[in-house]
């Protein structure tokens, strides 16, 4: 019983196979897994501070989107509400519901509502509202249809190319000096 | 001023509006609600602007602040402003650094040994209170010194030190012209600063009045004389010892030796006099009176040749309004107050028949005392007299001789209080310092010309723990007294206000930002008596023996106040382009005559006076004078002159000895001289016209409604560096200090050139990227960040620049530059980052963009209402900011343009037109 | 839509995917076969038909297919592309265009399968059969390419819009990257044909012939390499996905086929070396990694083409080749500045109802009591409207709506119509 079986001849050039592949796929695997990390796809789904419902106000209730986001007709940003405009109706309509006592509890403490950005150009892009609803721009084409929406997401991409190839369809400036700051 | 609107002025200072920060282009991940719409006409993203008004020198210029998102980013001159129309000076431009100064006082700070224990305001008003009780007791003497002090802020103080017995002291500015004051109570009775009306002369002659840089209000007459050589044809001849800005942009700079303008102005007055156009001008006590000299004399104690003399009388004699001033060195010198009389009573001979002078709408320099008061104050604290002493937005300790030693006699005072913004030589000796609320924080107004009523209104809620000087004397007013003039600073205003204006003088007021009160003119008579006691004993002196050194004020740094914001540190010296660093200027020859170059210390002494400076050399400066500019001083003046009380800046018999250091000098400029270049073409350059051949792989550029170009007219052109700095604060180009300057790693837009001559004759040249058509620096860019854009411009993608340097290399103007380092901003100084500007991190290339984001703006502007954008409705920066109009932009397309008009005039040219860039950049020549 | 179409729309979905997890490893097979035959066989045309290398012959009698399987294949691809563009209805092509292309499809498999069938016939071959074969090969890469690149492009319908404008945003990095993963899987797929396709019946007992070892050793080599070279290619496509379209399925997924890959190298490495794997292993997992790459297209369509991201995408029709065709999947929306009829009732309703009755109290005061103190001066009205001011202590502010004049009017007249006298 002393004698072993003699050894197959490729074991080990077979086991440094076995590592070498091995160890290709699993840094690959990590690559993967990072690219998916940096480009945001593991990223939790963004919680605003207060449930508004779109679909209540702008679909509802048929409010236009200016009625809030005032500033989309005079300057760069279209900004949010002012807490007193949501308040100039909610001060007395639907007290009772959960995220409008959040509301008035904001109120009581002075305090602003942060809400969470989602649509957000770098600071290096100056991009101008105003410009493109003079250009009867409709708000759904950037931003998909709100007014549909029970939380807000953005479904565009924003990037660059996709700004060009509007402006390009449309004639309008395609110097690199009328958004890059 | 009616509650409401005061109240909504409130609400935007006070702060309890948040700001949405979707206008602020950080880059945020929150959209923060307002809690209350803000005002009208104020929203996030767009700018407001307000009225207010610069202290950074005594002039007090009107100016506009740009506010984006309640922080003040920005300061334009107030166009219909009477002391400034519009303009601002380099100073003025850097006051925001001043604003966000990372070192300024936060706290009351009170001194413990050698340090400071910041403590509450409670405290430090329950201290002085206390403190100024108890000296009353010892019989000890309050005091109250302040610096140049008008409008509201004056009464104030003045009922303050009435109700609490304090000794109000005059006011204490180094640059006071007392001899001039002096002349002037002493001919006229009347102790004020004329204003001078140069728009209306036709020759003006400066005896050693820097008007450029210090004296007085120097963007009104940088103005004033644009206007007049255009419109009147006007002719300067500066007279002077050495070689200043003002001297370098006259038409005619004549060099006396130092010490003898008063043997000058005495021959001037003495032939003019005999003449038979003002024959009757003088009285015949006044004429016997007056010493005689004769041309020889006046020749030989001036160094200046008998025709120049002759020809300067003469030119006085047949100019329909000549003017004369005097001041600046030439009166701050042993003989000053001789200079002074005389040169004010030449005033009466030539200027005052055709009203030059008007004692009506007088520079308020009512107060200001000079320094022998300061010696005096300095006897009483040497003897124990002072108990509190309160010094406010003043530096006795760095102005005053270095042998009175009154930083020790400070100590001796009960308390000695320093008020201030930032740290001087005085608050560092100080027992208490309390912070002062800037100019854009709070309200005031000044007065800086009798009748002119300026505003000074709050563009933000105060940065700091600090208050304002009327709120700490109205609170130390209340605790001595138990009443107060008003429960506030700004109620006291509005109470002032309302008697001081009618109801729409007070609109006026607070929308235009001044108010002018009429006040009817008075005619002036000469006091013959007092005058020719005087004129009896003046003895003409002999000049300053060789030789002489000439201390100048700084268009940097004013009387060195200026000199610790950083900015003005970076750009350059008009003259000299050293940047950071002090320097002593010798004449070429000087300087080999000493065997040293430029950065080799030299040591210059007197008696008890000593500096120690690396050397700078400066063609045009006559042999034999040293120029020291106020900074370059370690300690006070080296005296006062006892009869004037004027700190003494001409002092002759210097000693000077390389000490052997050699001090590395930022010097900016490349050579003093052109080298044939052309850039500043003489006739000899003007003989070959160059026809380049284009050669370029783009397509020709072809435009179509706009193409920006820029005139800038060399003549009006003065070199005062105001658009640098404009441009500097506009853009937010980084402060690189230093050590990059010495590696040459200047970042600078916009830099103006000095060239001089054979003879010393300087001319300056801004210089900025030429947004050429065929620029050379866009082919070579390999990823296409630096291109031409379809108005003219071009255009550098910031965030596409992969920093290969390419572009600089090819560049022939020498106009790019390069982020070397992540530039740093100490907080809060990155508040005063330009919103319509990207951040140009490490790595990238910028330059001069003709300020592309007013241009988009106006795009903006022009596209709501739906037509092209007008001539005049984009002006960059820097031709904003230029006291003499020299830089003007437009559309070359449009051929109403002054641009497309001012380029067709034969003194037009473009630097190194013979390379083929075809600049957009037109420059007229200064001949 | 037909409503039959909307309610059924998940199985719908559900069925393309199986459709196209089989369609896609027989249309890869097919395409790699005829692709090594077409070498093949020019290789044998070049040397001549007698000093041909018997590994040739060998891979030929390899990659030899059945009319079935041909036939099963055109028909597949004909059904999927159909229930494709009836599921997802884009607006990109129009019923012409997507005809067109199942025609052109169609008609590079027809030459590819004629091409084939002669190669198998043993006839002589000339160049016609061997150019036919070329070009059905290339039309047949070309429709791929294509599909790849619509797949992309529904990925990103913020482009559509610009289509028919700029017709060169049609080809995209990441529809080149999943041509590219398919190529890959074509390449597996075939490897393992070559490597695993017997001319004789019984492969095991005897050795096998020397020109197959140099055929099977192709094979095994095009598959090892298309398999290492698999990872990269997804990595690459994580890189190059629209940002909208990933998400944590997405990237698990992608792992999950890595890994998937990671176990076909090792068992396969085994297989070269000795140990012997039934065939029908390796097929299962290549045909489950076709799948996890359909299946991944999916997920990525169904995070991006919902209704709400549809919205707002303004389709021109200028030219009639990509001109939009029928309603796109939800209904436009509006524009916000769409001219209303001004009926003061249905503005009523939409504006002031929410806070207003008009005889009880909301928010604001009930109407009955407020509108009949204006019925003197009707123009006061309507400038309060248009600029509210806060009167009444008791209730909170109006807020400005941005009526327009008209609009204020058209109120204001059904306010006095309505309310009491």
């Amino acid at each position: 019983m002393s004698d072993k079986a003699p050894k197959r001849p490729g074991t080990r050039l077979r086991k440094l196979f076995c590592l070498a592949v091995f160890s290709y796929f699993a840094l690959l695997v990590l690559a993967t897994l990072s690219a998916g990390l940096v480009r945001g796809f593991f990223a939790p789904p963004t919680t605003q501070p207060i449930a508004f419902p779109h679909t209540t106000h702008a679909d509802k209730l048929n409010l236009a989107c200016d009625f809030c986001h005032s500033g989309v007709k005079q300057e760069a940003s279209a900004g949010v509400p002012a807490l007193s405009v949501c308040l100039s109706c909610h001060r007395a309509i639907a007290t009772d519901r959960p995220e409008i006592e959040k509301l008035l509890g904001y109120e009581r403490r002075g305090e602003p509502v942060r809400w969470q950005r989602l649509h957000n150009l770098p600071d290096f892009i100056h991009f101008t509202h105003q410009r493109h609803i003079q250009a009867e721009q409709p708000c759904a084409a950037c931003h998909g249809a709100v007014e549909r929406m029970l939380e807000v997401q953005r479904v565009r991409s924003l990037k660059m190319g996709w700004c060009v190839s509007c402006h390009r369809s449309r004639g309008a400036p395609r110097d690199c000096a009328t958004c890059h700051k | 001023m009616d509650r409401r609107k005061f109240l909504q002025l409130m609400g935007l200072v006070s702060g309890t509006t948040l700001l949405s920060s979707c206008g602020s282009e950080r880059n945020q991940k929150e959209l923060i609600s307002y809690l209350v719409p803000p005002e009208d006409g104020v929203r996030p993203g767009t700018a407001a602007w307000r009225v207010s008004t610069c202290s950074e020198c005594p002039a007090h210029c009107g100016i506009t602040v740009r506010l984006r998102e309640g922080r003040a980013v920005k300061l334009e001159g107030n166009p219909d402003h009477p002391v400034s129309q519009g303009a601002l000076c380099m100073r003025g431009q850097a006051a925001l650094w001043r604003l966000y100064h990372p070192q300024r006082l936060r706290t009351p700070l009170l001194r413990t040994g050698n340090g400071y224990r910041p403590i509450g305001w409670d405290e430090a008003m329950k201290r002085i209170a206390e403190a100024m009780t108890a000296s009353a007791e010892k019989s000890r003497t309050n005091m109250l010194l302040t610096g140049s002090t008008s409008g509201s802020l004056a009464t104030l103080q003045e009922r303050f030190a009435d109700t609490c017995r304090v000794n109000r002291l005059p006011e204490f500015e180094l640059f006071n012209h007392a001899a001039l004051r002096q002349a002037y109570q002493l001919l006229y009775g009347r102790p004020r600063l004329p204003r001078f009306g140069i728009e209306d002369a036709d020759l003006l002659v400066t005896v050693g009045a820097d008007l450029l840089e210090t004296f007085i209000s120097p963007v009104g007459y940088a103005h004033q004389l644009s206007v007049a050589r255009r419109e009147k044809g006007l002719q300067w001849s500066h007279i002077e010892p050495h070689l200043s800005l003002t001297g370098a942009n006259a038409d005619r700079r004549l060099t006396i030796r130092p010490g003898s303008e008063a043997t000058l102005l005495l021959w001037l007055l003495q032939t003019l006099a005999k003449r038979r156009r003002y024959a009757r001008r003088l009285p015949q006590q006044i004429l016997d009176a007056l010493p005689k000299i004769s041309l020889a004399r006046a020749m030989d104690n001036s160094g200046l040749p008998g025709s120049s003399l002759t020809e300067l009388a003469r030119s006085l004699e047949k100019a329909r309004h000549p003017l004369l001033i005097t001041g600046g060195v030439a009166t701050a010198q042993l003989a000053g107050g001789q200079v002074a009389l005389l040169g004010c009573l030449l005033q009466w001979v030539l200027t005052v028949p055709w009203q030059g002078l008007d004692f009506d709408r007088a520079e308020n320099f009512g107060r200001a005392g000079d320094l022998r008061d300061l010696q005096q104050l300095n006897l009483s604290l040497q003897n124990d007299e002072v108990g509190v002493l309160i010094i406010s937005r003043t530096d006795p300790v760095r102005h005053s001789p270095q042998k009175w030693r009154l930083d020790e006699n400070l100590r001796r005072a009960r308390l000695s209080i320093a008020m201030t913004d930032l740290h001087t030589a005085t608050s560092r000796t100080t027992d208490l310092i309390l912070p002062l609320t800037q100019n854009f924080e709070r309200w005031d107004d000044v007065e800086p010309r009798i009748g002119i009523h300026s505003l000074i209104q709050p563009a933000m809620a105060p940065l700091h723990n600090t208050r304002s000087e009327g709120d700490i004397l109205l609170e130390l007013q209340q605790r001595l007294t138990g009443r107060s003039e008003a429960a506030s600073y700004e109620k006291y205003l509005q109470q002032r206000w309302k008697k001081l204006f009618s109801a729409s003088q007070l609109r006026a007021f607070i929308n235009k930002g001044f108010v002018t009160k009429g006040s009817p003119r008075t005619t002036i008579s000469l006091r013959t008596k007092p005058t020719v006691a005087a004129l009896r004993r003046i003895a003409p002196s002999e000049p300053l023996p060789a030789p002489a050194t000439v201390i100048t004020g700084s268009i940097r740094s004013f009387d060195g106040r200026s000199a610790v914001l950083p900015l003005l540190g970076e750009i350059p010296d008009p003259l000299t382009t050293v940047t950071h660093g002090n320097w002593v200027t010798l004449s070429p020859r000087l300087a080999s005559q000493y065997g040293v170059k430029d950065g080799e210390e030299l040591r210059l002494t007197k008696t008890d006076f000593a500096v120690a400076q690396p050397a700078r050399l400066q063609p045009g400066l006559p042999d034999g004078i040293f120029g020291l500019p106020i900074d370059s001083l370690t300690s006070g003046p080296p005296g006062i002159d006892p009869a004037t009380g004027e700190a003494l800046r001409v002092i002759g018999a210097i000693k000077a000895h390389p000490t052997g250091k050699h001090l590395a000098l930022p010097i900016l400029s490349g050579s003093p001289s052109q080298k044939g270049r052309g850039i500043i073409p003489k006739p000899i350059h003007r003989k070959g016209k160059h026809h380049a051949e284009h050669r370029s792989l783009y397509p020709e550029p072809a435009y179509r409604q706009y193409r920006w170009a820029m005139a800038i007219d060399l003549k009006r052109c003065i070199g005062c560096a105001a658009c640098v700095a404009s441009c500097y604060v506009e853009n937010s180009v980084p402060v690189v200090g230093r050590e990059e300057h010495l590696k040459g790693r200047e970042m600078s837009w916009l830099r103006i050139e000095p060239f001089y001559d054979d003879q010393g004759r300087a001319s300056f040249i801004p210089m900025l990227c030429q947004h050429c058509d065929y620029a050379p620096c866009e082919p070579v860019c390999p990823v296409y960040a630096a291109y031409h854009n379809p108005e003219g411009l071009n255009v550098q993608v910031y965030n596409r620049c992969v920093g290969t340097r390419y572009c600089s290399n090819n560049c022939p103007y020498k106009v790019r530059r390069f982020n070397w380092w992540q530039h740093k901003w100490a907080p809060p100084l990155e508040k005063m980052h330009n919103p319509d500007l990207a951040p140009r991190s490490k790595g990238m290339m910028e330059k001069c963009t003709f300020c592309i984001q007013r241009i988009r703006t106006a795009h903006e502007t022009a596209g709501k209402e739906d037509r092209l954008i007008r001539d005049g409705e984009v002006i960059p920066a820097c031709a904003q900011s230029c006291p003499t109009d020299a830089i003007t932009f437009g559309n070359l397309l449009d051929p109403q343009s002054a641009v497309a008009r001012l380029i067709k005039t034969p003194r037009t040219y473009r630097v190194f037109e013979g390379l083929g860039t075809e600049p957009a950049v037109y420059y007229l020549r200064p001949d | 839509m037909l409503p039959e179409i909307q309610t059924h729309l998940e199985q719908l979905k559900w069925l393309l995917i199986i459709l196209i997890a089989l369609v896609c490893p027989l249309l890869a097979l097919m395409l790699g076969g005829t692709t090594v035959s077409l070498a093949s066989a020019s290789l044998k045309h070049r040397t001549g038909e007698k000093e041909t290398p018997t590994w040739i012959d060998g891979l030929l009698r390899r990659a030899n297919p059945s009319v079935e399987h041909d036939a099963l294949v055109v028909l597949t691809i004909i059904a999927s592309l159909l229930l494709f563009k009836i599921i997802y209805r884009p607006q990109l092509f129009s019923n012409a265009a997507w005809i067109g292309l199942i025609l052109l499809l169609t008609a590079g498999l027809g030459l590819m399968v004629c091409c084939r069938y002669r190669l198998v016939g043993q006839r002589p071959l000339d160049r016609t059969a061997l150019a036919i074969g070329g070009a059905g090969v290339t039309i047949v890469a070309v429709c791929c390419l294509a599909l790849a690149c619509t797949e992309s492009i529904l990925l990103t319908p913020e482009f559509w819009p610009h289509l028919s404008h700029l017709p060169y945003l049609f080809l995209s990095w990441h529809g080149f990257t999943r041509f590219a993963e398919f190529l890959l899987l074509t390449c597996a797929i075939t490897g393992n044909a070559l490597l695993f396709s017997t001319t004789s019946p019984n492969p095991t007992s005897i050795p096998p012939p020397a020109a197959d070892c140099v055929a099977r050793r192709i094979g095994a080599g095009l598959s090892l390499g298309s398999l290492l070279l698999w990872p990269l290619a997804l990595g690459l496509e994580m890189t190059l996905i629209p940002s909208l379209a990933g998400g944590r399925l997405l990237t698990i997924l992608a792992v999950a086929s890595i890994l998937l890959a990671a176990l076909c190298t090792l068992l396969l490495g085994m297989t070269l070396y000795g140990k012997m794997h039934t065939p029908k292993t390796f097929f299962a997992m290549i045909i489950l990694l076709f799948w996890c790459w359909a299946f991944m297209g999916h997920v990525a369509r169904e995070r991006t083409l919902t209704p709400v991201a549809l919205a707002g995408l303004a389709v021109e029709t200028p030219t009639p080749a990509l001109a939009t065709e029928g309603e796109s999947i939800p209904p436009e929306v509006s524009p916000s500045k769409a001219a209303k009829v001004l009926n003061g009732k249905e503005l009523f309703e939409q504006k002031c109802s929410v806070c207003h009755r008009f005889d009880q109290r909301v928010v604001g005061p009930p109407l009955n009591s407020v509108v009949p103190g204006y019925r003197s001066d009707p123009e006061t009205l309507t400038a309060f409207l248009m600029q509210p001011v806060k009167r009444n202590p008791d209730y909170p502010a109006m807020p400005n709506l941005g009526l327009t004049a008209d609009q204020a009017e058209a109120i204001a007249d059904y306010l006095f119509q309505n309310a009491e006298p």
